[in-house]
């Protein structure tokens, strides 16, 4: 759409350009803009599906440079002044640093990389030689129809006729590209692996005479938890020799790990692993110990922007005697930093979240656990 | 009773639903004072009758009085793995005892279970097969099962005994 004061002669001019086919650009407003627009004569466009509350903004600034500025819009906040994201000087694109650095950091979603793509879907892109971008794990990656692939950076120029960059990508896009590079090629390998972890556990699962459709139908049962001993009677019968103890870790689904679980106990799969004693402590007499235990990752891969793709896990566990039996068990706790997980690593902590002291001071059923300490029972049995 | 401490929690403006609202405004809360009973994995937290009342869901009609006259038992929790059960044994109690179990729904049970229960009259015992017994003094009772997190299946629930 064209935004002008001036005279009728011009959107006339605008709108005859726009019936004929574009030379460069896909985008033919903005081509009109860079061949015929005058000094403040503006094209704007609205966000494509997904981004449909910014508004791109092209201004003509003088002779030779265009600005390319955002405008948000929204229901709950009203119209608000976004970003000068981009500077055309004839055909070339310059993507800009806005007044939000870190959104202008190419490895983030809604950083530099997205407002390129977005300028692309616009339009803003080689009619002839078009390019393509993704998001990849943790990264922008931008591949030219030459073959040239990289991750926008801020200060990166793009040739709009003939879909070449102008200048060379800087030591922070080159670090990030092949960090994203990287991760997505380990994350690739260990999901290949993972995806072979399941497919094989699910065989020994089915060779020992289990049931495994049966453990999808978890939410069937109007959503409730549902006993699988009972809809699924092959658990007593199947050949439990056939499927080893770490296959708890390689089954994708969390009911057939369970199964396992439940088949050998948790003390006897922990016993397995290895872990670090975060703290110990003797609470009315009982002894308790905090574990922080170290769980294969064997079906899943995880994949953290600082640390990359894992292939373990840590969780907290609390081993304790049993005052009645004086057997030792051990009792899975939410880790620190979870939304409802515990503040400090120790045992009154834990003890504090297994009980749900919190959850009946503040009166509702989960939630995060308040700064009160452990309240010890009177009688404990 | 241990006491808890008054927590200031904010009330929002929930009739426009507008988070950004100046209306905000903050509200106290009661504290909550209680004692902790537990018998493995039935912790039961003493409180007076206001959070009793409040925290029970599903108000008179579903609670349930048991005494000596007309039960044997008042099960407070039962074992999904064990069959065992956290039980009152009435006929154990004078005439004078009476246990009023206030049952709501519980999703993951699928059914009415006890969420609360009180005592009146007369110190009760608490049996259950594996665990020895705990005498509860008359009171109200908030009644929560002790939860564990699975780190394996990602899952947090109420431990199954």
């Amino acid at each position: 759409m064209l935004r002008t004061e001036t005279s009728k002669s011009r959107r006339e001019s605008f709108d005859e350009y726009k019936k004929g086919s574009s030379k460069h650009l896909v985008n033919k407003e903005l081509e009109w803009l860079i061949e015929h627009g005058q000094i403040r004569e503006s094209v704007y466009f609205k966000g494509a599906t997904g981004d449909r509350y910014t508004i791109y903004i092209a201004t003509r600034r003088n002779k030779n440079v265009i600005d390319i500025g955002t405008v948000h819009n929204s229901y709950d906040h009203g119209t608000s002044l976004g970003t000068h994201i981009a500077t055309l000087r004839g055909y070339v694109l310059t993507m800009n640093t806005g007044f939000n650095d870190s959104w202008n950091y190419n490895s983030f979603y809604y950083g530099l990389g997205n407002s390129f793509k977005q300028l692309m879907r616009q339009g803003v892109m080689s009619k002839k030689n078009p390019w393509k971008i993704k998001f990849c794990r943790s990264a922008y990656f931008c591949k030219l129809k030459d073959t040239t692939e990289f991750s926008p950076w801020s200060g990166m120029k793009i040739n709009l006729i003939n879909g070449t960059l102008v200048n060379k990508p800087n030591k922070s896009s080159i670090k990030i590209y092949k960090k994203a590079k990287d991760t997505d090629l380990r994350a690739r390998k260990a999901n290949a692996l993972a995806n072979k972890n399941n497919r094989e556990a699910l065989e020994r699962y089915r060779k020992a005479g289990g049931n495994t459709q049966a453990a999808r139908g978890r939410w069937v049962n109007n959503g409730q938890n549902v006993n699988q001993a009972a809809i699924d009677p092959t658990l007593e019968t199947m050949n439990w020799d056939l499927v080893p103890m770490n296959d708890c870790f390689k089954h994708r689904n969390a009911t057939l790990r369970s199964n396992i679980i439940e088949h050998y106990g948790m003390n006897a799969i922990i016993a397995t692993l290895d872990y670090d004693i975060v703290d110990e402590d003797t609470v009315d007499g009982r002894k308790y110990r905090l574990l922080d235990v170290v769980i294969p990752d064997e079906s899943i891969v995880r994949i953290d922007r600082k640390e990359g793709v894992s292939t373990t896990h840590k969780g907290l566990y609390l081993e304790m005697i049993n005052p009645s039996t004086g057997e030792s068990h051990f009792e899975g706790i939410a880790n620190v930093g979870n939304w409802d997980g515990i503040k400090k690593a120790t045992v009154k902590e834990a003890l504090k979240w297994r009980d749900g002291d919190s959850n009946v001071r503040s009166g509702r059923m989960g939630g995060a656990q308040d700064d009160e300490a452990y309240i010890e029972p009177i009688v404990l049995t | 009773m241990n006491t808890g401490t008054t927590i200031k929690i904010l009330k929002r403006n929930q009739q426009k639903g507008d988070l950004m609202s100046e209306k905000n405004d903050w509200i106290e809360k009661k504290e909550v004072k209680y004692s902790k009973y537990q018998q493995g994995d039935v912790v039961m937290f003493r409180v007076d009758r206001e959070t009793f009342e409040k925290n029970t869901r599903n108000g008179k009609e579903y609670r349930t009085a048991y005494n000596t006259q007309s039960h044997n038992n008042a099960v407070l929790a039962f074992g999904e793995v064990t069959g065992h059960k956290h039980q009152i044994h009435m006929k154990e109690m004078l005439d004078a005892a009476e246990v009023t179990l206030s049952m709501g729904y519980n999703r993951n049970a699928g059914e009415d279970v006890p969420e609360g229960f009180c005592v009146e009259n007369e110190t009760v015992t608490l049996t259950h097969e594996e665990h020895k017994p705990v005498d509860i003094p008359p009171g109200y009772y908030l009644v929560r099962i002790v939860r564990e997190m699975d780190h394996i299946t990602g899952r947090a629930r109420y431990v199954a005994d």
